[in-house]
């Protein structure tokens, strides 16, 4: 049972990498449907903004919050927005992001295609020699690469701002050293780190979404197993490659 | 001209096609039928080249499409056109954007007005003038149909296979739908390959019948004869009749 499992684990690992490679290839030599990579780019970035928008929003704010309490102890009140803007950047801004949109996006995309499939829609578009690497995952994985960093960078600039709101009105710190410090705390880098980041997880959304759509078992039950396993591996793919990026990205920003 | 040689397929340990061979000259209208799960449409599948055999060789005018890339079978799939059982029609798109989907995405050949002016004459073909701007969901099964026909005409395709068309549908529809196929095979001069388990289709759309038994193709003819057939296999499945062991209660 076990050797099985491994061995399935391995195939579709496997089957996943050939998708991922078609799919660069297919990048490359530009064989993508101008429309349907902006119709993705709305789906994925603009129908996502409340989501984000709040992610981002009250992340800011309870961890704002809660460093203040902590920092209140030892009289370092100031600090709190630094903490917050270098978190958000670093790890919070992508990973929630991701973790988010891998919930909106990613079933989305894997109850779609998984349907299509279902209903030989993927069949068809072979047959009417269109390769379905081409037609349905580059758009969405383009998209995923263009809109990730943006709806990334929207969430960390509310997360500070909110934190900002609420540290100068409701807790009562000083606005100048709190925004001050947080500049000279935050560097150009922290941001930087947050784009590749976000890069590195739409593209981990999108591959692990339209694999698992386009191998759905058949019925109905299959659609519903692809989806949450899209969701599940993407959200998990996320936060093991989250803290090797953190360290290979960090050793890098060390070296430079 | 499509010639199958000693296919052979298997999902798990169950085998559905072993040692498969028939040939189908260009211009013809060959039937295949055969049992409810008897891999009549895993058949048609591998002459596109969808699956791909365990064992054996699929050509299409004398090229093999065994082990192709799907890449490279993109090129032999532009000679054909396929119908679905269930139409498979894009939901999310109109019919006419789904029958002018084959030639919207050769962007570079077709202008938005040729591809308006096909759409309507391969809907016209298929008697759905006027539907261009129905969504899939608001039509009939029997439309949906035609609709998936309409699509696998429009770029003029040698070779149409038709997964169980007339399946689902009432003895009106059906007929209605086979004149269609003959309709379209004369006036397009393509070759047709029909899979059915309806025999009143069969005799009328084929003029070479094959029948899959048991993993092979058990008889091939020309209708006339293969319908005069005295062989008891034969026969038993032209007429209907269920093999008495093998019905669930007794009469």
């Amino acid at each position: 049972m076990a050797r099985f499992n491994v061995y399935e684990w391995l195939t579709g690992l496997g089957q996943l990498s050939l998708m991922a490679r078609d799919a660069i290839v297919s990048l490359l030599t530009f064989r993508i449907t101008w429309r349907d990579l902006l119709y993705q780019i709305y789906f994925i970035g603009i129908k996502s903004q409340s989501v984000v928008i709040i992610t981002g929003a009250f992340t800011g704010m309870v961890l704002g919050a809660q460093t203040f309490f902590q920092f209140h102890k030892v009289m370092m009140d100031t600090a709190t927005l630094a903490v917050v803007s270098v978190s958000m950047c670093d790890e919070l801004g992508p990973v929630l992001t991701a973790l988010m949109v891998a919930g909106r996006v990613g079933a989305a995309i894997a109850a779609e295609i998984g349907t299509m499939r279902v209903t030989e829609q993927i069949d068809a578009l072979r047959t009417l020699a269109t390769h379905p690497v081409d037609y349905l995952v580059v758009p969405r994985l383009l998209a995923a690469h263009i809109a990730m960093p943006l709806l990334t960078l929207e969430a960390i600039a509310i997360g500070i701002l909110s934190c900002y709101l609420v540290g100068v009105h409701l807790l009562g710190i000083d606005a100048a050293f709190l925004w001050q410090n947080a500049l000279k705390y935050t560097h150009d880098v922290d941001v930087v780190i947050g784009v590749i980041k976000a890069l590195i997880f739409g593209g981990i959304i999108a591959i692990i979404s339209c694999y698992k759509g386009m191998t759905c078992p058949m019925g109905a039950e299959g659609v519903g197993r692809a989806t949450t396993e899209a969701v599940v591996y993407s959200s998990i793919t996320i936060l093991i490659s989250n803290f090797f990026l953190t360290l290979v990205i960090g050793k890098l920003v060390g070296l430079l | 001209m499509i010639e199958v040689r000693q296919l052979e397929k298997s999902f798990g340990t169950q085998k559905i096609l072993n040692g498969v061979n028939l040939k189908i000259d260009s211009g013809e209208s060959a039937v295949i039928i055969g049992r409810s799960g008897g891999g009549k449409s895993v058949l048609l599948k591998h002459l596109i080249g969808l699956l791909q055999p365990d064992a054996g060789t699929v050509l299409v005018d004398d090229e093999n499409i065994v082990g192709m890339n799907e890449r490279q079978l993109l090129r032999v799939r532009e000679k054909f056109g396929m119908v679905f059982q269930g139409a498979a029609l894009f939901d999310s798109m109109t019919v006419a954007e789904n029958v002018g989907f084959p030639l919207a995405r050769k962007k570079k050949k077709y202008t938005a007005a040729e591809i308006e002016k096909r759409v309507a004459a391969a809907l016209e073909m298929v008697d759905l003038p006027g539907t261009q701007r129905k969504k899939p969901a608001e039509l009939s099964g029997g439309m949906r149909k035609r609709v998936g026909l309409a699509r696998a005409i429009i770029y003029e395709p040698q070779i149409i296979l038709y997964d169980e068309p007339t399946t689902g549908l009432d003895p009106i529809v059906s007929d209605s739908i086979d004149q269609l196929i003959i309709r379209v095979r004369d006036h397009l001069k393509v070759t047709s390959v029909v899979v059915t388990h309806d025999m009143r289709s069969a005799r009328r759309v084929g003029n070479k019948v094959f029948m899959l038994h048991n993993k092979k193709i058990y008889a091939s003819a020309p209708p006339e004869e293969f319908f005069a057939s005295t062989d008891p296999i034969v026969r038993q499945f032209i007429d209907g009749v269920a093999d008495p062991k093998e019905t669930l209660f007794d009469p």
